[in-house]
């Protein structure tokens, strides 16, 4: 069965033949299951914003392809209609913000989704209650007289009152306090317990990893890793090149694999390193009752 | 909307961009005066024939050119057409009750001609000029005015913070839209109605953030100490040369030959 998600050899290049052409993505082959949950990283400038772009029609592809929910995103008509199924959250959504009141503003896709006014009215409840705006009241509240992280959650909202297939986040996190990053977990482990397609773009790779299963690196352009996080793991080169310090545990488990001893190394807590390592150890014990002075070195 | 950054200034190194900034302020303004003086066709073949050359010898891309003027095609087109239908003459065509005559067309076509001219040669001034130069050029060229109290220094400050920001504003504008796109708003609706208010959901939170901006960067000066004074040093930065007097010498026997051809002419 083919992904919701397929990228294939996508390129893009902004303002081609001026002087201020810039390669934004090269190459990129990507792919993405019903369900899954996708970290993408990379450095600032490295395309991420550019890629996500595609998924929604915002940007059709110059070269290669992009089907989102089996529909071809390079076709005009079919990508018009995209943002109904992947519903983008700009980078500080909070800025885009323009309605009168914070019922309007969050029903502002609804509506244009060409629903009848209750169904408006219970998407806006329901997202509201997603993002934890639960006040009394609030609906009528202009968004200028609230906080910039309230602000952030409103416009979030107004995303997840589209109801998309996929959500694709970009930054959600850049500037929160960490109430508001509170907010935004709660959200991204709601949608993956109900295994609900999501995208998070992030520059903090940390952050992706404690989150996600599956993760992309773009690197100027360029995908430079794509995979399950514990492979990327056990990559120390990539790892080092985003200055990404191991988990203490896992820097721990490597050693000791290094050293030569058998021990599983695509662990992914600190429990799990725990008990690998009591594993070791109880073998060790019972080694050396059998072959005395072996396991010394440890 | 991006291509509105398309009179940004781009990096080079010709004499068109070694020239005095007030040179080709003064030259751009000749331009436009000889522009509006003539609709003789040869006269004004000449002026393009002169931004052509200009912007060859500062080796800007012509396909970024044609580009530019392929953006500003719509109020290209209805110029034509309001000459064409509204100039009395030799009816070519007539839908119901309008008529388009050969003489509205010839006038359209000179004045598209002229508009071109006029964009093009805007377009050499700013991207040949950096913006700062282009500041300064201009408070030099206004600062007789302080005599009668007008305060120069302060229009020019004011013109240079908004060249510096007018990048960004386009940028935002950009991301906005793509934001507001992304929630369904219609932009292309051939509803009038539908249009106009998704524009709104643009326009709207670019005005918060210009004036919150604004704000900002008040404080920011009032923080540093801005006063307003004129910069002596960068005005005296200034410098006609050789190449500058032989520009505007050129420039102004161009503009003054629209006296006499339209005296032959007639
Ligand atoms: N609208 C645009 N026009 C021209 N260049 C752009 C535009 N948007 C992004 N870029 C350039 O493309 C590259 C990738 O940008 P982006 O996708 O925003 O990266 P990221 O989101 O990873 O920071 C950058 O070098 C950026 O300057
Ligand atoms: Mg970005």
């Amino acid at each position: 069965m083919p992904g919701i998600i397929e990228i294939n050899h996508l390129s893009h290049i902004y303002a081609e033949g001026s002087p201020y052409e810039v390669e934004a993505l090269k190459d990129i082959t990507l792919s993405l299951e019903r369900g899954e949950f996708l970290g993408l990283f990379g450095p600032n400038g490295s395309g991420k914003s550019t890629l996500i772009q595609h998924l929604n029609g915002l940007i059709r592809p110059q070269q290669g392809s992009v089907i989102v929910c089996g529909k071809d995103a390079s076709n005009s008509r079919l990508s018009r209609d995209l943002w109904k199924k992947a519903g983008l959250v700009f980078q500080y959504p909070e800025h885009q913000i323009f309605q009168i009141s914070v019922y309007d503003e969050v029903a502002y896709g609804p509506r244009n989704l060409k629903l009848p006014e209750s169904a408006v009215n219970e998407r806006v409840n329901e997202a509201l209650q997603q993002v934890g705006l639960t006040q009394e009241n609030i609906t009528q509240l202009p968004p200028a007289a609230l906080s910039g992280g309230m602000r952030r959650r409103v416009a979030v909202a107004g995303m997840l009152a589209i109801q998309p297939e996929i959500l694709i986040l970009d930054e959600p996190m850049a500037g929160m306090d960490s109430v508001g990053r509170n907010m935004i977990l709660d959200i991204i482990k709601k949608r993956q317990e109900r295994h609900e397609t999501t995208v998070m773009v992030s520059h903090s790779l940390k952050e992706i990893m404690t989150l996600t299963d599956k993760i992309a690196i773009l690197d100027s352009g360029s995908l430079a890793f794509s995979g399950k996080v514990k492979d990327l793991l056990g990559k120390p080169e990539i790892l080092a090149h985003y200055h990404f310090e191991l988990p203490e545990y896992l820097q721990i488990v490597y050693e000791i694999a290094a050293k030569g001893f058998d021990i599983k190394t695509d662990i992914s807590s600190i429990r799990e390193a725990g008990e690998e390592i009591s594993k070791l150890q109880k073998i060790r014990k019972d080694a050396d009752y059998l072959l005395p002075g072996q396991y010394n070195s440890w | 909307m991006t291509g509105m950054k398309l009179g940004q200034y781009v990096y080079g190194d010709s004499l068109i961009h070694r020239l005095d900034p007030r040179t080709k302020i003064i030259c751009c303004i000749l331009a436009v005066i000889s522009v509006m003086a003539s609709v003789n066709l040869y006269y004004l073949l000449c002026l393009l024939l002169l931004m052509v050359t200009a912007i060859v010898s500062a080796r800007l891309n012509p396909k970024f050119i044609f580009k530019a003027i392929y953006q500003i095609k719509t109020l290209l087109l209805i110029t034509l057409l309001f000459q064409a239908f509204l100039t009395p003459g030799k009816a070519v065509l007539t839908i119901g009750t309008i008529t388009m005559t050969r003489e509205g067309l010839a006038l359209g076509s000179i004045n598209i001609l002229r508009l071109i001219i006029l964009f093009m040669g805007s377009l050499i001034l700013l991207m040949t000029t950096t913006p700062m130069k282009l500041s300064i050029g201009i408070e030099c060229i206004l600062r007789p005015l302080e005599k009668i109290n007008i305060p120069v220094h302060n229009f020019a400050t004011i013109l240079s913070i908004s060249f510096r920001f007018l990048p960004t504003l386009f940028e935002e504008a950009s991301i906005i839209r793509n934001a507001q796109k992304s929630r369904g708003s219609q932009f292309d609706s051939p509803e009038l109605m539908v249009k106009i208010k998704s524009y709104a959901a643009i326009v709207i939170p670019l005005f918060e953030a210009s004036l919150s901006r604004a704000g900002d960067l008040g404080e920011a000066m009032d923080s540093r100490c801005y006063t307003s004074h004129p910069n002596q040093l960068r005005m005296n930065s200034l410098k006609m040369k050789g190449q500058d007097v032989l520009a505007l010498v050129s420039v102004s026997v161009i503009v003054l030959a629209v006296i006499p051809v339209s005296i032959l002419m007639k």
